[in-house]
């Protein structure tokens, strides 16, 4: 017994007229007639009785019928339960970024715009976040990955290097050129960042000292630090950039008050903000759009002149002054 | 999509390799391979995953298999009606899903004696394993300790009866003929072990939210055993106090336990969309007339 015998079956049983039913069904009425007699054949029993030239269905015609109209709801209820795991598939999107401030300004405006999303951020190391796109936990890591990890796809989202900044009132502020010595013994608010922390630790060793970091923790307390000269911030410019963004947009910063931001002239320690994702793996659709839309509407501090200018922040690095 | 198909992706879902499929099928790994991409195609969504060597289902697949059971055993449905319609037998076979194995009551046994012919296939499982295979198709009837409301199953209520506590009649309490919850608290009790998928003593501790204090937890032989030296007693009730006793009913004391309304009830389950067979009718009617419901 196949499906489609039970298909061209129920048309008749609809019609209870093979004519009508074959030109629903469009085809020929001989071979639906035949189909029908195959099956009343394989079941045994006649399913129509036959008065003249109608037909009629009977007791076991009514009988198949109440099956195989179960069973046609059943195939439409497994397609749509098809389409519903395709649209939460579609939708799901698992990330991890090494930093949440990454993803400060941006991340709700790509959620609002994708109102389907089912969005979750898992909370990982960068080791870690390596580990997870490669079992395919998570669809796509964000953070600073500076060297090339076999099996990843690394797109550089933003070419960066770590600065210092500090309130217009500390006495760094003043400087035009500021070396490590100046810093050596300064103290520093950091991110709660693995990568920044290593890179502190590579750069303060290469000097022979460790960094002093007085405070690691929320941007939001990091800004209030700053801005009362309790120390410098230790970072990239994506970062402090964001961090400014956020302090500004939760009103915590003023607009007459100046950031300022030093690259130390001798000390070289760049760092690449990374979008990541498996290698040779069909990302689902949501993750999809997620790189295209980092890659377009993302917000880069070497982007965003008119930030600076609106807000009166000085940017005093390398590049600038070049 | 037929039904050959679905019935070879069951196959490929459960071994998780089309080679070994093939084998189990007696097919070759080529036509098996092309029919699987058939139906892929024809559902329209990917089923398998190459992963290395092995290929993993998909949530889609997962579906799939899930409708694949509904379907064929519709299939089976019509043939089994059709046979009876035709005068015809189908065969006396009935699998059945029950919550606590333990307990058959005296009527499995007297059913066996009236129908020889009769297969039963009795397999212990949970309340929710009862549901879902009911409606999959896989069982023809459930023997469960408790129901929740499903649209497409219809149950009967067999029994209802207080939970009480099975003692020895040198034990304490036994002259009292009740027990409190305080008492409950205390009261060493013996219990199948907590892979024993709804167990009494759990219902009653969620039902009352108290710890019992389990003495011993193992297979029931091993807890009669005990529960005869008086090492601990045991939660049952009246219908079901029977499987324990090794001796004549004044050995024992059965305990009310006061201040608790659980009652420890039995279903008997069977899916709404399932033709029942001639087998199926007496086997239910055998049922309700035991309990006289």
């Amino acid at each position: 017994m196949l499906l489609s015998q039970l298909e061209y079956f129920r048309v008749v049983a609809k019609h209870e007229h093979i004519s009508h039913a074959a030109e629903e069904l469009r085809i020929a009425q001989p071979a639906l007639s035949t189909t029908i007699g195959k099956l009343e054949k394989e079941l045994g029993v006649p399913l129509f009785n036959r008065i003249g030239r109608n037909i009629e269905l009977n007791d076991a015609g009514r009988r198949l019928l109440a099956h195989t109209n179960y069973l046609f709801e059943q195939i439409a209820d497994m397609d749509a339960a098809l389409e519903h795991t395709r649209e939460i598939l579609e939708n799901e999107l698992n990330i991890s970024v090494s930093n949440s401030m990454f993803l400060g300004n941006w991340l709700h405006s790509f959620v609002l715009s994708n109102p389907k999303i089912r969005l979750r951020q898992k909370m990982l190391s960068e080791s870690q976040m390596l580990e997870a796109l490669k079992d395919e936990s998570i669809d796509i890591a964000i953070g600073e990955f500076n060297s090339d990890e076999p099996g990843i796809v690394r797109k550089v989202l933003v070419e960066d290097e770590y600065v210092f900044s500090v309130a217009e009132t500390h006495p760094l502020a003043g400087k035009n050129r500021v070396v490590f010595d100046d810093i050596r013994n300064v103290d520093i608010i950091s991110l709660p960042s693995n990568a920044t922390y290593k890179i502190a630790d590579r750069v303060f060793a290469q000097h022979g000292c460790v960094p002093k970091i007085i405070f690691e923790g929320s941007h939001r307390m990091m800004s209030k630090l700053e801005l009362e000269g309790k120390g410098i911030v230790f970072a990239t410019k994506q970062m402090i950039y964001m961090m400014l963004k956020v302090a500004l947009h939760q009103n915590q910063l003023e607009e007459s008050e100046i950031i300022k931001v030093h690259t130390i002239a001798d000390m070289d320690c760049r760092s690449q903000l990374c979008l990541c994702w498996k290698e040779g793996r069909e990302l689902p659709a949501m993750a999809k759009k997620f790189i295209e839309m980092m890659d377009g509407t993302y917000p880069r501090y070497n982007q965003d002149t008119a930030f600076m200018e609106q807000y009166g922040v000085l940017w005093n690095w390398k590049g600038d002054t070049e | 999509m037929n039904l050959l198909q679905l019935e070879y992706f069951q196959e490929v879902a459960k071994v998780s390799s089309i080679t070994q499929a093939a084998k189990v099928l007696d097919i070759s790994q080529s036509a098996l391979s092309i029919m699987m991409n058939k139906l892929e195609a024809e559902i329209g969504y990917p089923l398998f995953e190459k992963q290395g060597r092995n290929i993993v289902i998909t949530p889609y697949g997962k579906t799939v298999l899930h409708y694949s059971y509904i379907l064929l055993h519709e299939m089976e449905d019509i043939q089994r009606e059709f046979r009876e319609l035709r005068g015809e037998e189908n065969e006396w076979k009935l699998t059945l899903g029950v919550t606590d194995s333990n307990y058959y009551g005296d009527w499995i046994l007297n059913l066996m004696n009236d129908y020889p012919d009769l297969q039963l296939n009795v397999l212990q499982m949970s309340r929710e394993e009862i549901y879902e295979n009911l409606l999959l198709g896989k069982l023809d009837f459930g023997i469960s300790n408790g129901m929740e409301y499903y649209e497409q199953l219809d149950s009967q209520l067999l029994f209802s009866q207080p939970y009480q506590l099975l003692v020895l009649k040198d034990h304490p309490m036994a002259k009292k003929g009740s027990i409190t919850m305080e008492e409950m608290v205390q009261e060493p009790v013996l219990s199948l072990p907590p892979s024993h998928k709804n167990r009494l003593i759990d219902n009653l501790s969620a039902a009352m939210h108290f710890r019992p204090n389990i003495v011993f937890e193992g297979n029931a032989d091993i807890m009669e055993q005990m529960f005869h030296v008086g090492i601990g007693s045991i939660l049952t009730c009246a219908h079901n106090r029977g499987q324990w006793m090794r001796g004549p009913r004044e050995d024992y004391a059965l305990l009310d336990i006061v201040g608790t309304s659980a009652r420890y009830e039995m279903y008997l389950v069977w899916s709404k969309n399932r033709y029942r067979t001639r087998c199926a009718r007496m086997f239910q009617d055998y049922v309700f007339d035991y309990y006289h419901v």
